[in-house]
């Protein structure tokens, strides 16, 4: 099984967690990045719609969870009083 | 303006739920996704985030205060010790096969309080602070030391100013002169009734004559000490579990409108023989198709009956506020607010860590009642208590409602770094806001019935199936 898609620009400083992650959560597949392309390989043939589906809500998390860090500390920190 | 972080996960129905670390959620789409992952609100979307309470101008404004209240107000923080579960006897005069770690034969020597521990409970209960006292009697069968707890209720009237106990019996054997305890104004029953009698005589009563012998002594206290002072509980065997219904019509014909449906607790042997992943699996089945069935039951019975858990987690997602259940609270800090005394005068923080100490996996015993307290080995677990930044909960739209159970995972997997989405208290609760959200979205009347119910409101607003379309 092989998935082949482009990764918007914006999203080029994510892609490096992402791949951690999804790696994580799906330990039979692989990614390599090329460029603005996307490729995920794996043995057994999956719901590939799914994968980059997965894929992209990982990328889209990573992105939302670096830019909203500071925001979340400063938060956290609010309501513990520290 | 400032969107505060939101969390996704795509529904069974086709959508997205997002939700904030304060606990407010919302559906929407895959584009409304898009443009805010990718920083293009629309000007529509900021509004409603706005008004909504998910953005804020600056910090320090109303909007941004509102939301620390929120996020505040979820979070637990430990109270003084006031809640304190002794274990008289580990000796019991049943054997049901799935307590085989935590009780010992009744004739067993070497397993009860002598008279010294006991002074050293007295003394240690002596040294707490609060002015009121909630005192739990597990076992073992408790009610096989009645002298304890006579001595133990005795001491703590004197000492504080309000006080609790519960007795957690089989009610199996009941002596007149235990009846005469129980029916003291200050104390409440406990008990398990697993399932329905069939279910109840195969698991722990074995024959007739004790299931008789069980659900007489249960008719008596429900007719004597009231339902109000009764409570039971069922321990299922996911593996094989009774029909809901029969479950349902057994509670409810003894006036129990509560039900909180508990999986076996597999130690040792009977843990490895039951694959963890599967077990969820097997349990959350079970449990949907409960729930399923109580809404059907519901929708037309004179009295709704609820299931207590899943009505604590859905007040969890409704309201802030609800630590009540020692097993779902974030932070999880245990070892302060209550404690488990054993036979031996060793304390633990829960009672699992009881158990995972007595099958020796580990000790997280924290002293005992003779030489003070330690609490040096729960704190370090204390200290990784919190789901606010674990790598896996700070993407999960449910973080906020959920909690974190340590003990639980050391005592399934030995360890506490395991991948979230595999354990078995991850997988039990994503199942459980998921079937949560799916009824508090759901139009059919008889789940919106159930929820009103359950929420205790008088209608389910649709106000509470929040979209930004």
């Amino acid at each position: 099984m092989l998935l082949n898609f482009e990764i918007a620009p914006e999203l080029a400083p994510y892609v490096a967690d992402a791949v951690v992650r999804f790696r994580y959560l799906n330990p039979g597949m692989d990614v390599m990045i090329s460029g603005a392309t996307a490729v995920i390989a794996g043995k057994e043939v999956v719901d590939i719609r799914g994968l980059e589906q997965q894929f992209m809500f990982c990328l889209y998390r990573q992105k939302i969870y670096s830019e909203t860090l500071p925001l979340r500390r400063t938060l956290l920190a609010g309501v513990t009083g520290q | 303006m400032t969107v505060f972080p939101l969390r996704f996960r795509p529904s069974p129905s086709g959508d997205l739920l997002f939700a904030d670390e304060a606990g407010s959620y919302f559906k929407s789409d895959y584009d409304f996704l898009t443009r805010y992952a990718l920083g293009r609100l629309t000007d529509r979307d900021q509004d409603y985030l706005f008004r909504n309470g998910h953005a804020f101008e600056e910090v320090g404004d109303l909007a941004y205060s509102g939301f620390e209240h929120r996020f505040a107000s979820r979070l637990y923080s430990p109270g003084e010790l006031d809640y304190v579960i002794l274990v008289p006897t580990l000796r019991c005069n049943l054997a049901c096969g799935y307590c085989q770690v935590s009780r010992v034969n009744e004739n067993a020597p070497g397993f009860d309080w002598d008279d010294r521990t006991l002074d050293a409970v007295l003394r240690f209960l002596d040294g707490l602070t609060t002015r009121k006292i909630k005192i739990e009697f597990q076992g073992g069968e408790p009610s096989l030391r009645l002298d304890v707890l006579a001595k133990v209720r005795e001491f703590c009237l004197t000492k504080f100013e309000s006080c609790e106990f519960v007795v957690c019996t089989n009610l199996q054997e009941t002596p007149e002169e235990v009846w005469r305890f129980l029916q003291l104004p200050d104390v409440a029953v406990s008990t398990s009734l697993d399932g329905d009698m069939l279910t109840h005589e195969r698991q722990r009563t074995l024959s007739g004559g004790k299931t008789q012998a069980f659900l007489s002594n249960l008719n008596r206290a429900l007719d004597q000490l009231g339902p109000d002072k009764v409570s039971a509980l069922p321990t299922i065997n996911p593996h094989r579990p009774p029909v809901a219904r029969s479950v349902i019509e057994t509670y409810s014909s003894l006036g129990m409108r509560s039900i909180y449906l508990r999986p076996i607790n597999f130690q040792g042997f009977a843990r490895k023989k039951y694959d963890a992943a599967a077990s969820a699996a097997t349990w959350n089945a079970y449990h949907s198709s409960f729930i399923d069935d109580l809404v059907e039951y519901n929708w037309t019975a004179e009295y709704a009956v609820e299931e207590y858990y899943f009505v604590h987690c859905l007040r969890r997602v409704l309201r802030s506020g609800h630590n009540g259940h020692v097993d779902l609270r974030n932070p999880n800090i245990v070892g302060y607010g209550y404690v488990v005394i054993d036979y031996d005068g060793k304390v633990y923080p829960t009672d699992e860590a009881r158990m995972v100490t007595r099958l020796g996996q580990f000790d997280l015993s924290m002293g005992n009642v003779f030489d003070g307290m330690d609490r040096s080995t729960v704190d370090t677990l204390n200290s990784e208590a919190l789901n606010n930044y674990h790598p896996d909960c700070v993407h999960c739209p449910f973080q906020p409602y959920c909690g974190v159970d340590l003990v639980d995972d050391l005592s399934r997997y030995g360890r506490i770094d395991m991948p979230k989405h595999l354990t078995d208290f991850c997988q039990r609760h994503t199942y459980i806001f998921d079937k949560i959200f799916s009824m508090i979205y759901s139009d059919d009347p008889a789940v919106r019935k159930s929820m009103a119910i359950w929420a205790g409101v008088h209608q389910f607003d649709r106000a509470l199936a929040r979209w930004h379309r």
